[in-house]
């Protein structure tokens, strides 16, 4: 069976778990909890260990989808889970605190699957906040990772048409990195 | 013209289509000052575009928008600072837009500005979740992330043909998402080894795009 | 130290019935009580440190067991255990509650006093929160 590992990362609240349940071709498995920190991120529960969803290209090959938790205190999650992952989803929210920074500490975190096969950021709740926009997250991208290029994209989490944009687009960059590569 | 204080309005001729508008645009992001450009047609409602924020106004959707406007009469003026023009309309974002009229202006001919043979690189990505796009456009796009390329060499590694190629550079250049080489620059290598035989290279290239092309048949029927 | 973020009834009912564990197995090395979150409630013994690393792991490790278990439909998950080469831990959800009991003990207590005595610390919890006398609230 040929897999795909592609991991969803961001901050708590970002539209994670909602994403992962938008595009899996199964029920998702969700590893929820009461969330006691609704000063934080005011949400009834939150990811503890990891959501997983699939998607199914056909009878021998499939994506396997890891939501991870958003949250610094689950970093060992992100450790196991990012070994294994071709590429990945970064969500952040744009009316967050510093949505900025909040992109740049996820980056940076998960780099190593940049380098090696390709990163979407989905801009959450730009309905909301219009600001920064998708051409000040890539100006900032671009300022701490020179060379980097980046698709940044408003999203919507539940919008399945607009996840597939953003699943297509990793796949494409995966490809065609592949490509010049020589692999 | 806006709240905002005195500015030099200046005019242009008439000129017919979308190709002029285009060049007016491309124009206008060489230069220095943010600047407002209004596009008057005999055919449709006027269009505002804010070069300080990157965001257009018109007042119908984009679908409404004419392949071939009539006569079009094109404005610009600086935008003073701390003074955005008109702050009561429904200001959207650019790349919309400017991928509609990068479109319609040029077809599948090299846009005004740009030269025959010159290399491009993606310089950004557009918001292609706000944009009506193809597959073959996202792969052109990905491609382009990769390295300086002629229309030929992207038709060529994307298994599609220079027109196409040249169409999506044409749009891409409009908004500002690439950058030419500005000199000579050697193909990537890669490209050496994509070289036609045309059946073998379209092959090669659907094999190259494997994993989009099997995801976008699974979830979007391939297109 | 436990961050002020559960209140004094929750943390003190905790400590308690932690303290009673060591009690009743001197084999137990080390227990917590943690939020369903993975936030800390009470930890036994006092002394030692905690950067809250383990109460994090701990809910992670819950989660994962109970969708384990839902996957399978075996139920409801009761207890976990993992049996290490140096000792054990038993793990197990208070009630419904959303808070987990987390307890490693040494290799020189059987597993069934293992599972006895945290079976009766989670119950000791469960009949508290019952009671009304401890609850978790969001911070």
């Amino acid at each position: 069976m040929a897999e795909h590992v592609i991991l969803v990362v961001g901050p708590m609240g970002a539209g994670k778990t909602t994403a992962i349940a938008t595009m899996s071709d199964i029920e998702t498995v969700k590893t929820e909890a009461v969330n006691t920190e609704r000063n934080v991120v005011d949400k009834a529960t939150t990811t503890v260990a990891l959501d997983y969803g699939e998607i199914s290209l056909g009878p021998s090959e499939k994506i396997r989808l890891y939501g991870v938790p958003g949250q610094k205190r689950f970093d060992f999650m992100w450790q196991i889970l990012k070994a294994r992952a071709v590429g990945m989803l970064v969500l952040v929210k744009n009316d967050a605190q510093d949505p900025k920074a909040d992109l740049l500490r996820f980056f940076e975190e998960f780099k190593e699957i940049h380098d090696r096969g390709g990163v979407v950021v989905g801009v959450t709740h730009s309905d909301v906040q219009p600001f920064p926009s998708t051409i000040d997250y890539q100006r900032l991208l671009a300022e701490h990772y020179p060379g980097a290029v980046a698709p940044v994209f408003t999203i919507d989490p539940r919008n399945r048409d607009q996840l597939v944009t953003m699943l297509s687009v990793l796949a494409a960059s995966v490809d065609s990195r592949a490509m010049f590569s020589g692999r | 013209m806006f709240a905002g204080g005195a500015s030099e309005v200046r005019d242009r001729p008439e000129t017919v289509g979308w190709k002029s508008v285009a060049t007016a645009i491309h124009s206008m992001r060489q230069l220095p000052m943010p600047m407002l450009l209004t596009v008057v047609s005999t055919d449709t409602q006027p269009l505002w575009i804010d070069f300080s924020t990157g965001r257009y106004y018109w007042e119908l959707p984009l679908t409404s928008m004419p392949p071939q406007p009539g006569a079009v009469t094109v404005y610009s003026q600086p935008i003073e600072p701390g003074s955005p023009p008109y702050p009561w309309v429904a200001w959207r974002p650019m790349d919309p837009l400017l991928w509609q009229i990068g479109r319609f202006a040029f077809g599948s001919d090299r846009a005004t500005w740009m030269k025959p043979g010159e290399r491009y690189a993606l310089q950004r990505w557009p918001n292609l979740t706000e944009i009506p796009h193809s597959a073959e456009e996202i792969r052109m796009i990905a491609t382009l992330a990769n390295g300086y390329l002629t229309a030929d060499e992207l038709g060529l590694l994307t298994g599609s043909d220079t027109a196409s190629a040249q169409r999506v550079l044409n749009m891409l250049s409009l908004m500002g998402a690439v950058k030419p080489a500005g000199g000579p620059l050697a193909p990537p290598s890669v490209i050496a080894q994509s070289q036609p035989q045309p059946a073998q290279a379209q092959q090669q290239t659907q094999g190259s795009f494997g994993f989009f092309q099997r995801l976008r048949e699974r979830i979007s029927g391939g297109r | 130290m436990p961050q002020a973020r559960f209140n004094d009834a929750l943390i003190a009912k905790g400590q308690e019935v932690l303290d009673a564990m060591r009690f009743a197995s001197p084999a137990l090395v080390q227990a917590v009580l943690l939020s369903d979150d993975g936030f800390e409630v009470a930890r036994t013994p006092r002394m030692s440190e905690s950067d809250g690393r383990f109460a994090s792991m701990a809910s992670s490790v819950q989660a994962l067991s109970e969708a384990v278990v839902h996957e399978l439909r075996s139920g409801t998950g009761d207890e976990m255990i993992i049996q290490a080469s140096q000792g054990v831990v038993i793990q197990a959800r208070v009630g419904t509650r959303p808070a987990v009991v987390s307890a490693l003990f040494g290799t020189d207590e059987s597993l069934g006093k293992c599972l006895v005595v945290t079976r009766r610390a989670t119950a000791t919890l469960e009949e508290a929160f019952a009671s009304g006398a401890v609850s978790i609230e969001p911070f």
